[in-house]
């Protein structure tokens, strides 16, 4: 047989750029002469199969972030909202969440926690294994009144509670108005003042149950370890990054035993985001890092 | 080092010291056993990391070939490549090496090669660990047949056997020469 020449072309000309440098000879030749020490090195492979080893773990550790049932419902109710009503995180922000359950079903109710309920009215989101629904109360207004109107909309869509957010002067004047003329009901996620009579002052209410500060112990996540947990949840929840993140500052991180045993971490982080204030917070299982709950407020009602 | 391949006849000089030697033989052959590497594993690190233990081998065993008269230091020296080679493609770290990465991986050719050459040399980089074994001797380092099987450990018809097959896979269409074997495995016989 011949040198098939094409082949033998292309071999040559493709691999004439991969050549061994004087400085890499002069390397091999000290590795290799120096036998043990060689052997002792870390290959580039080794090392780049270890850096990827450890990239991909923290990869993985983001990606297995996992979420309780209610934190998923949740979740879910404010991407049914997003998708239909187009609210942001920063609007849902203005809003306070109840959930109740009912054998497969939650409903989830998003209710105001920053403008007068006669305007934003309140969003229901009922989730079950087949479907979603979303409601507003406001459903039946003619969308082309608020869709485009201002502050003077009597109906608070997106559009008006992006505004108000950006525009607070103005946006008080009108609420503070109408809160005078009908107040409203206290937020009913307050628990109820005899539940923490007789407590001590380490104890507090968390989601219908009472705990006590604490210290992580051994089978506890480390507060940096909880800390990247809750990073993670609120850039998948609410769309921030890691840099805002990083130039946001902890509010708050508290350490809490459950009465039934277990524990809870729980952080609250202040992120300037687009001009406003976006406060964070996200609580978690104390050992295993799993979401029980995560909310942002904005909109100045924290 | 850049410049091609370098003869190995200085580097046997007898009496010569070992390191030396190495030296000679690492700048005859460096350059083909880390192109050898790098088409065999298609990964550049790997290759680097593939030619330092080839010749770390080659240096702990130098002794030993220097008492057989069988094989010419290059062949030697690509089987040792070879083997290694082998030995890193069993781990599971190159089992998922994505062949489009090759492109990204590969320094810029002095002699830029056309579309069409680029094309045929991503092709045997796709081939079969056997096939492209053959074809890394026979073409690249202008092995005989018979150094060719003798560096893989194989017969000379298995080394005309996958050549045939890399051929196909190619679809290249081997010549003919009087120096080989007739393709045919029994010469004697008419071909039908």
């Amino acid at each position: 047989m011949n040198r098939n020449t094409p082949i033998q072309d292309c071999l040559n000309d493709n691999l004439s750029g991969l050549y061994i440098t004087r400085q890499q000879h002069r390397q091999l030749m000290d590795n290799i002469t120096g036998g043990t020490k060689m052997k002792k090195k870390l290959t580039t492979s080794l090392a780049l199969a270890i850096i990827l080893t450890l990239l991909t773990m923290t990869a993985l550790a983001a990606l297995v972030l996992t979420r309780s049932p209610q934190a998923d419902i949740h979740n879910r109710a404010r991407a049914a909202l997003s998708e239909k009503y187009g609210l942001t995180p920063d609007s849902l922000g203005t809003f306070n969440l109840h959930d109740s359950q009912e054998g497969d079903s939650w409903t989830v109710l998003f209710t105001s926690a920053s403008f007068h309920p006669s305007l934003v009215g309140e969003y229901r989101v009922t989730l079950d294994k087949d479907q979603v629904i979303a409601t507003w109360s406001h459903d039946a207004a003619d969308k082309a009144v608020w869709e485009k109107a201002g502050l003077d909309s009597p109906v608070w869509g997106q559009p008006q509670i992006a505004q108000a957010l950006r525009s607070p002067d103005e946006a008080d004047r009108i609420n503070m108005a109408l809160y005078r003329e009908s107040p409203v009901p206290a937020n009913p996620n307050m628990p109820d003042p005899e539940v923490l009579k007789g407590r001590g002052e380490d104890e507090s209410y968390w989601n219908g149950e009472i705990v006590k500060a604490g210290t992580p112990g051994q089978d506890d996540l480390s507060r940096e370890q909880a800390l990247q947990i809750a990073h993670q949840a609120i850039m998948e929840d609410f769309g921030l990054s890691q840099a805002e993140l990083d130039a946001g500052q902890i509010i708050s991180e508290r350490f809490y035993l459950r009465e039934g045993g277990g524990s809870l971490w729980g952080f609250s982080i202040a992120v300037e985001k687009d001009g406003l204030l976006w406060d964070c917070g996200v609580t978690m299982d104390g050992q295993t890092g799993e979401i029980l709950l995560s909310n942002i407020i904005t909109g100045g009602n924290g | 080092m850049k410049g091609g391949e370098q003869t190995v006849k200085d580097a046997l000089v007898p009496g010569e010291d070992k390191e030396r030697r190495l030296e000679a033989w690492l700048l005859a052959y460096g350059d083909a056993v880390l192109r050898t590497c790098f088409v065999y594993l298609a990964d550049r690190a790997l290759a680097e990391d593939a030619l330092q233990d080839t010749f770390l081998k080659v240096w702990r065993h130098m002794d030993s070939f220097q008492g057989q008269n069988a094989s010419s230091p290059k062949t030697w020296i690509m089987r040792i490549a070879i083997n290694t080679c082998k030995d890193y493609r069993r781990s599971a770290w190159l089992r998922h090496v994505d062949m489009s990465q090759i492109i990204e991986e590969m320094p810029q050719a002095v002699r830029a090669p056309d579309e069409d050459s680029h094309a045929l040399f991503l092709d045997v980089m796709r081939l079969p660990a056997k096939l492209k074994q053959v074809i890394l001797l026979y073409y690249f380092h202008h092995m005989t047949l018979a150094e060719t099987a003798q560096a893989l450990h194989i017969s000379r018809q298995a080394v005309q056997y996958r050549l045939k097959k890399a051929y196909k896979l190619l679809g290249q269409l081997p010549e003919r020469s009087e120096e080989d074997e007739p393709e045919h495995p029994h010469p004697g016989l008419p071909e039908r």
